[in-house]
């Protein structure tokens, strides 16, 4: 007797807990409501530089076309990859982030856009991304940018359907950077900045890609050593290795290049056999400890003090995400590795790249902070 | 309705449990099945439930061979009604007796009305209708043996084949229940049972089956049968036959 | 032992207060969420389904409650529904109290499917078609070994059922070892941690047939499933083939406990907490047990998941939420005392 009014009870418990849930919410909403009404007016009025467009038909890089609305104000990025690449062109019109800032990004941007809510990874996997919430925001569009998966059409048209927000794929690699900022400057009505954007990309890697001729056989053999005990390294010819494969000369050559972001397991032995000019370590290892071993100081780049940490801040500058940050990575490796090849200073490119991309004037200390193991120290 | 066994054997590999076992029980007869642990008495219920298939011989009830049957056919002509165990679960008295009903319904289908009346009568008939409610688990060993007898009723088997039945119940339970099955084989149910007793076999059964490795030993009436060449070969013990009330009653005293 | 009166509930009343409770938390689901529709708008749009109703709301209301919430809310009553059903369904045929849905190994062979998928292709489909087709393989495979053990069948299967699963829940280590830990490896542990967030309506269409297929002959043979919980000998001299019975009924059960895990990932405890307290509500006997754990289930998921859905702006895996309720509600069920059941 006394269980079966304990199972009752528990059932309404369950009911009724929920319902004082609901009452709790209540003002809440009540708080909300009229904040999406009035989306749409707030839009309108500031910041239109542009003049007015009309609704228009996007093709998207995987030949979805999309209705997209003439004057865009609200957009959210899918991934990391395009929210860092969105960040740069219109800041503002972010609502939602997918993935937080790292808390270093704390004194490089607005604190406006560093405390943007954050709604997770949209696309990919079934997501932890609450789709309501998603609606609440109500961007006009959904972005995503990076290397097609190939279901990527179909799951976009899903989402499209489901939630009744335009989505958008762009292709985007290291080099094509100039036309997806001229692509998203049309997309959002920014043609402009879109344009100005692409021309810097352009004149960095091309600049970067005359260093490397100019180098030519000189170039560094060099290891990319990441993990907490930095025995993982980017295999060369692997995705992530990219920029390492376009920069240096990358000794790691495996059988089987790991397509992870974590790149290819290795053991001390084979680090020695490679035994490289110069070493560069993830931001995540922890250089002090590391350099001081007997088995890491047997590598002549480490007893010879030729290796370098990369700088992160707001990301790492090599890639993880590879978004367009890397273009970070194609100022300062050439600065830190060849620098009787490099005209330029590091510090003023980089702050040039943190006032066209974060919006933030990067400051010499910050700068120092950032770079602090970053450039070889003789 | 009558049960016949003939030449029944069967062997699991080279071991042979029973050999060319025949004999027929009758309308309103209790056969008192006799023999030592693993002569092959739970192998020739399970032989004639249709549990095991691999038996040489038949079994005919009214004529008909068990082996062609279904076994729904042969659930609504015989009902098997085990020692009172424990189920995983514990069901109401009710619900219990009611599932003896499984072979009139449709497998997609509850018990109907009928099947409900039929319960509740086989519950009045057995005396024990005040626990219809209470659960199965939590009564008494008699009272659950009661509950499965009656569950073999509303089956509406006319053939009954009980594994020591009272194994296991105190004395009052042993007598309770013995009553009732023997005031069922006097409606007209065939009753076969196990026993380890055979005081209490000849006080109750009207036919005696005595099994001794694999073998019949001896069959026939109670009088004829039991006495102490039979417990001899049966059981190796010796014991001296004490008759009581005009010889319905027999008890037998071990040598001391 | 007190012989207090007992007077419960009948049958009935219960299940017609479970009903009841289940349409109002229905009711409830739909008012619930991040995306604020009040009950003005909601009863707007329900109606302007049937009759013309000038529309006095925003696009955005309408689509999120056809296109996220309503299937949402009928996935999660489902899949309630259909992992009590099956934890209940598999209790009974293998006689044994503390058996869920994922004891012949249905829920570690669809982790294997659909960690598999996500390793070789990201496609949605894929991994809920991949996770379907190895849940049914792995149950498949237990009960062919289950059916060649020598001695008690059941005892095997369980045996079976569980080495089978350990199989296949290493292979899924492997895989997660394997999988690229910036996004497949993570997408891998969501699936498994169980979730129904951004349901597509396709989803539902895909699981909605084999849930039926699985659930209507449960309903129909529930009656049955109480004597097989007696044994297979004495279902048989009760008239009931119980080899051919209990392979129905597991088939079933697997059916749905697959098409449930194959949309939602895993979820855990439904299947073997809801059961138990419906036993404590209309007891053992299955024609009543079976609808009433059904209807208890879809309650419990569809309210959990409103949690799930509501707390936090971004979705609590529901998979979690099961096991932080479950595992309490388990402990007070072997610690307590009292009747068997």
């Amino acid at each position: 007797m006394k269980n079966r009014i304990l199972a009752y009870t528990l059932a309404a418990l369950m009911i009724l807990s929920l319902l004082t849930g609901c009452a709790k919410e209540s003002p809440n909403e009540d708080a909300v409501a009229p904040d999406v009404s009035q989306v749409p007016a707030e839009s309108e009025a500031p910041g239109a530089t542009e003049p007015a467009r009309e609704d228009f038909v996007f093709t998207d890089d995987c030949g979805r076309q999309v209705e997209v609305q003439g004057e865009i104000s609200r957009i959210v990025p899918t991934g990391p990859i395009a929210q860092i690449a969105l960040f740069a062109i219109a800041p503002e019109m972010i609502v939602g982030l997918a993935s937080e800032w790292d808390s270093i990004a704390k004194d490089i941007l607005d604190a406006e856009y560093y405390n943007l809510p954050q709604i997770g990874h949209i696309y990919g996997g079934k997501g932890e991304v609450n789709l309501e919430e998603l609606a609440l925001l109500a961007p006009q569009l959904l972005i995503d940018i990076g290397e097609a998966k190939s279901s990527v059409a179909e799951d976009l048209d899903t989402l499209q359907e489901q939630t009744g927000i335009t989505c958008v794929h762009i292709e985007a690699t290291l080099e094509t950077m100039p036309q997806v900022y001229r692509k998203l400057g049309r997309l959002l009505g920014r043609e402009e900045r879109g344009e100005d954007l692409a021309e810097y990309c352009q004149r960095i890697y091309d600049r970067t890609m005359d260093i490397i001729n100019q180098v030519g056989d000189n170039r560094a053999d060099v290891l990319y050593c990441l993990g907490p005990e930095g025995l993982n390294v980017l295999a060369k010819d692997s995705y992530h290795a990219e920029l390492i494969d376009m920069l240096t000369n990358n000794v790691a050559v495996v059988d089987e290049p790991s397509s992870k972001g974590t790149g290819n397991e290795v053991d001390m032995e084979q680090l020695l056999l490679w035994n490289p000019d110069y070493i560069i370590f993830a931001p995540e290892v922890s250089l002090d400890s590391l350099v001081k071993e007997p088995s890491w100081q047997q590598m002549k780049a480490i007893s010879q003090g030729n290796y370098i940490k990369v700088p992160f801040g707001p990301f790492n500058w090599m890639g993880m995400p590879p978004s367009v940050q890397r273009y970070l990575g194609l100022i300062w490796l050439p600065a830190a590795l060849y620098p009787d090849y490099v005209d330029y200073d590091a510090y003023e490119e980089i702050a040039e790249y943190f006032r066209l991309f974060y919006h933030s004037e990067l400051s010499r200390e910050l700068f120092d902070e950032l770079t602090q193991n970053s450039f070889i120290q003789k | 309705m009558s049960i016949q066994v003939n030449n029944l054997s069967f062997s699991y590999g080279d071991n042979h449990v029973l050999k060319d076992v025949s004999f027929t029980a009758n309308d309103g007869e209790l056969m008192a099945v006799l023999g030592p642990n693993g002569v092959g008495k739970s192998t020739l219920f399970r032989c004639m439930l249709g549990l095991l298939r691999e038996y040489k011989g038949e079994t005919l009830i009214n004529g008909e061979s068990t082996r062609d049957m279904s076994a729904r056919e042969l659930a609504r002509r015989v009902a098997y009604i085990p020692q009172s165990h424990y189920p995983a679960f514990n069901y109401s008295v009710f619900d219990m007796v009611l599932m003896g009903t499984m072979a009139q319904v449709s497998s997609i289908s509850s018990p109907g009305k009928r099947q409900l009346d039929l319960a509740d009568k086989a519950l009045a008939r057995l005396k024990i209708s005040h626990l219809r409610n209470r659960g199965y688990t939590q009564i008494s060993g008699g009272e659950r043996q009661l509950t499965l007898i009656a569950r073999a009723l509303v089956q509406e088997a006319k053939v009954l084949i009980m594994d020591e039945p009272t194994s296991n119940l105190d004395y009052g339970n042993q007598l309770r229940v013995m009553a009732e099955i023997k005031s069922l084989a006097e409606e007209g149910y065939t009753i076969i049972e196990s026993t380890h007793s055979p005081d209490q076999a000849f006080m109750y059964a009207n036919r005696i089956l005595a099994i001794l490795d694999g073998q019949v030993l001896a069959l026939g009436s109670p009088r004829e049968t039991i006495n102490q060449e039979l417990i001899r070969k049966l059981y190796g013990v010796d014991v001296e036959i004490h008759s009581f009330k005009n010889d319905s009653i027999r008890i037998f005293v071990p040598d001391l | 032992m007190g012989m207090k009166k007992r007077k419960k509930l009948p049958y009935g009343t219960v299940v017609l207060i479970l009903f009841i409770l289940l349409v109002g938390a229905v009711i409830l689901s739909f008012m619930l969420g991040r995306y604020p529709v009040p009950p003005r708008e909601l009863l707007g749009i329900l109606l302007s389904k049937v009759f013309t109703v000038e529309p006095f709301w925003n696009d955005t209301m309408e689509l999120v409650l056809f296109n996220i919430r309503l299937p949402r809310i009928l996935l999660a009553c489902l899949v309630g529904c259909c992992l009590s059903a099956a934890g209940t369904a598999y209790q009974g045929v293998l006689q044994n109290p503390m058996a869920a849905p994922d004891i012949l190994g249905a829920s570690s062979g669809a982790a294997f499917g659909a960690a598999l998928a996500i390793l070789f292709n990201r496609n949605s489909w894929t991994v809920i078609i991949s996770a379907f087709v190895f849940s049914l393989m792995t149950v498949a495979l237990v009960i062919f070994i289950g059916e060649r053990s020598r001695g008690k069948k059941v005892l095997g299967l369980i045996l079976s059922g569980i080495m089978i699963s350990s199989l296949f829940s290493a292979a899924t280590s492997f895989v997660k070892l394997v999988a690229d830990p910036s996004n497949q490896l993570p997408a891998i542990t969501y699936w498994l941690m169980g979730s129904l967030a951004g349901t597509k309506r396709g989803e539902l269409l895909f699981a909605v047939f084999p849930m039926a297929g699985g659930l209507i002959p449960l309903l129909l043979l529930r009656w049955r499933i109480n004597v097989l919980t007696l044994g297979d000998d004495e279902a048989r001299t009760m008239g009931v083939n119980a080899a051919a019975l209990r392979t129905i009924v597991i088939i079933c059960a697997t059916l749905v406990t697959a098409a449930s895990v194959s949309v939602s990932g895993m979820i855990g405890w439904v299947g073997l907490v809801i059961p138990h307290f419906a036993r404590r509500m209309v007891g053992n006997n299955y024609k009543h047990l079976m609808p009433a754990s059904m209807i208890l289930g879809a309650i419990f998921l569809l309210l959990v998941d409103n949690v799930s859905r509501n707390l936090l702006a971004m979705e609590i895996p529901i998979g979690i939420l099961t096991a932080f309720i479950g595992a309490p509600f388990f402990i007070y069920l072997i610690t307590r005392e009292g009747e068997r059941y």
